[in-house]
């Protein structure tokens, strides 16, 4: 059992180095944002708050549920696994007054959100950015290569 | 009241410590339980914020009312928790029964999910104290039961054994003692199963003393019997004595007497009956001046002293002679007391003086005898010699004296005899010697003054004259005598008596041969 276990894990971590990239921020080139903190994008993302000084309100979207991406996202913002994330939505939701980030299907999705909507705000693979949005936060999500 | 019994002492001490042992635990225990407690309560609150801590933080990081609410709504649903404060950086403030009494709070910062130290607010906790009372007032009055029940037990337990090790033991031997009479041959008995400890010891020491008690009683009593026969033997010997024997005090008065002395000293004693107690012992004698000396030298010396003593006149006149033996004696004062012994020697004295005549004299004539005389003789030569006087000495012989024994019988010759002494003593004064020598042999001696020679003449014809005077006897019949007289004179004849008598001896026989003839014819004439 020990053994499948740090054969997975190991298994895990190449997966990861092999599709770790950073993760960049990204709003609509239009928007008024240009560069946000770290601590103010985790409180969006965590509903904490809904606008930056006078912006419009700001609506995050989130990568898939299980994507890897979005496992990174948070682990390397918050420094907490995913899954304190989730049950962090999971005790809100219960109070029925926050509600998390709108989730996508693919990468491809949040930046074609973003490009349509200048409130939005989301977050994709480095690789697959383009100038259709711009970067507010870049999540350097490994070592030096 | 207060019980003196030894147990109920004991116990009452014993409890008494234990309450105040008791109370002071249940005082140190109450503060013990108090901090326990509290801490108890504050580790369960600790808890209790554990559980709702992320919820707490996370209403507010996210300035959640209803969240907030919630956390604070369960946090206060705690029979612990009197009052919940959640406050957030933002101004979010939801209490739930908070009071702003001055009670015990728990502080507890909120920091951020997902940040580190970013303090996003603080939940306040109250605890419950009047809960945190109780259950330290509960505990402490379990504590304090379990306490007064110990100490109750204990109580009942050293009563107990106080009751049965001690007091009963004692009890048994007390009441023993009680029982027990000085000089009883009965012990106590040792309380079973005491045998070894201090209570055997003490019936052991007790009897050890009642022992020599009783051994001390014993020897009394039988001291006080020998005394006591001691006593009655010497009242016996004191009462019974012939003796006469008495005790006077220093000034001579009687101080007591017994029955012999009594009897002895009777008539005196009666005649002075009226003053009975005072008798002033002197005054008992004749010559009472005498007895005063000899008892104040008695008290003196302290020496024995014994005297015969003639007792005062008697009323029956006779005269009576006592033999008295002085000593002293001290009383328990220290006093000196004399003690007296007299015995009546009335009748020895006088059978003394008969003796002592009867040796000196001869029976028949009263006249003094050879032995006697020849002694009286020699101290009266003795005396002139001193004087430097003379003495005549006269040796006289019956003539014809064994012709009256031939003729007339002895008797008229003892007639004859006791007539001519008769007739010699009349002639000598009292000072004079007159001594029969034997037979018809006479010898009379007297002391002449200087120049007394017509004197000696004078008594020398008198007695001539009466020895021949014829003498009558008994029946008219007259008898012729006469008398052969030789004279010595000392010291002119002899130095000594026997030189005297030679002498005197010679004398008389040369006139008795010139003297022969004459008696003869007297003889014839009758």
């Amino acid at each position: 059992m020990m053994k499948y276990l740090i054969a997975m894990i190991v298994l895990m971590l190449l997966i990861s180095v092999q599709a770790q990239a950073d993760i960049v921020v990204v709003v609509h080139p239009s928007s008024r944002l240009k560069n946000l903190t770290q601590q103010q994008i985790i409180d969006i993302y965590m509903g904490r708050i809904h606008a930056v000084e006078d912006t419009n309100r700001i609506v995050p979207y989130d990568q898939p549920q299980d994507s890897e991406l979005r496992a990174s996202f948070y682990q390397h913002l918050t420094g907490r696994p995913v899954a304190f994330i989730n049950a962090y939505w999971a005790r809100l939701l219960f109070t029925g007054r926050a509600s998390p980030p709108r989730q996508v299907t693919d990468n491809m999705s949040i930046v074609d959100i973003v490009e349509k909507d200048p409130n939005v705000i989301g977050y994709i693979d480095e690789r697959n950015l383009n100038d259709r949005v711009s970067v507010v936060f870049k999540i350097i999500t490994h070592a030096q290569q | 009241m207060r019980s003196n019994k030894l147990h109920l002492r004991v116990s009452r001490i014993v409890t008494l410590g234990a309450i105040v042992f008791a109370v002071m635990a249940s005082a140190i225990s109450y503060t013990r339980t108090q901090s326990a407690e509290s801490e108890a309560m504050k580790k369960a609150l600790e808890q209790l914020f554990s559980t709702v801590q992320r919820n707490a933080e996370i209403a507010a990081y996210l300035d959640s009312t209803d969240l907030a609410e919630e956390v604070v709504e369960s946090l206060s649903g705690n029979d612990i928790v009197s009052g919940v404060m959640l406050s957030s950086g933002n101004g979010l403030i939801i209490t739930s029964s908070w009071s702003d009494a001055d009670t015990e709070v728990l502080s507890f910062p909120l920091f951020a999910p997902f940040t580190a130290f970013e303090q996003t607010g603080e939940i306040k906790i109250q605890l419950n104290e009047d809960l945190l009372n109780s259950r330290v007032l509960k505990s402490a009055l379990e504590q304090m039961f379990v306490l007064v029940i110990q100490v109750v037990v204990i109580a009942i337990l050293v009563l107990i054994l106080m009751l049965r090790v001690l007091t009963y033991p004692i009890q048994s031997i007390a009441a023993s003692l009680h029982r027990i009479v000085p000089g009883d041959d009965n012990n106590l008995r040792c309380p079973k199963g005491h045998e070894e400890d201090e209570i055997g010891n003490l019936v052991n020491d007790i009897n050890k003393l009642l022992e020599s008690a009783r051994q001390t009683i014993k020897q009394e009593q039988y001291l006080r019997n020998r005394m006591e026969n001691l006593e009655k033997h010497f009242r016996l010997i004191f009462e019974r004595a012939s003796a006469g024997i008495f005790l006077l005090n220093h000034h001579f008065y009687l101080n007591s007497v017994n029955q012999a002395f009594k009897d002895i000293a009777g008539i005196a004693l009666e005649e002075r009956r009226a003053d009975k107690l005072n008798i002033y012992f002197p005054d008992l004698f004749y010559d009472s001046t005498v007895v005063q000396d000899l008892l104040t030298e008695v008290l003196r010396t302290g020496k024995q002293a014994a005297c015969d003593l003639r007792l005062n006149a008697l009323t029956t006149g006779g005269e009576c002679w006592l033999h008295c033996l002085f000593s002293i004696v001290k009383n328990d004062e220290g006093d000196n007391l004399i003690e007296g012994l007299v015995i009546d020697i009335t009748e020895r004295t006088f059978e003394m003086e008969r003796i002592l005549f009867e040796s000196q004299h001869d029976a028949l004539t009263q006249l003094l005898n050879r032995r006697a005389g020849e002694q009286r003789l020699n101290n009266m030569l003795i005396n002139a010699n001193r004087t430097n006087s003379q003495i005549l000495l006269m040796l006289i012989d019956l003539d014809g004296f064994k012709i009256i024994n031939d003729n007339y019988g002895h008797d008229a010759g003892d007639k004859v005899l006791i007539e001519i002494s008769r007739r010699m003593q009349s002639i000598i004064r009292k000072e004079d010697i007159l001594i029969r020598l034997g037979g018809d042999e006479f010898v009379i001696a007297f002391p002449i003054k200087e120049g007394g020679n017509d004197e000696s003449e004078l008594v020398k014809s008198k007695l001539q004259q009466q020895l021949t005077t014829e003498i009558v006897l008994g029946d008219g019949l007259p008898v012729p005598v006469g008398a052969s007289i030789g004279s010595a004179l000392y010291p002119r004849d002899g130095s000594d008596l026997s030189t005297l008598m030679v002498h005197a001896d010679t004398a008389m026989y040369q006139m008795k041969k010139q003297r022969k003839k004459p008696v003869k014819k007297l003889l014839l004439m009758s």
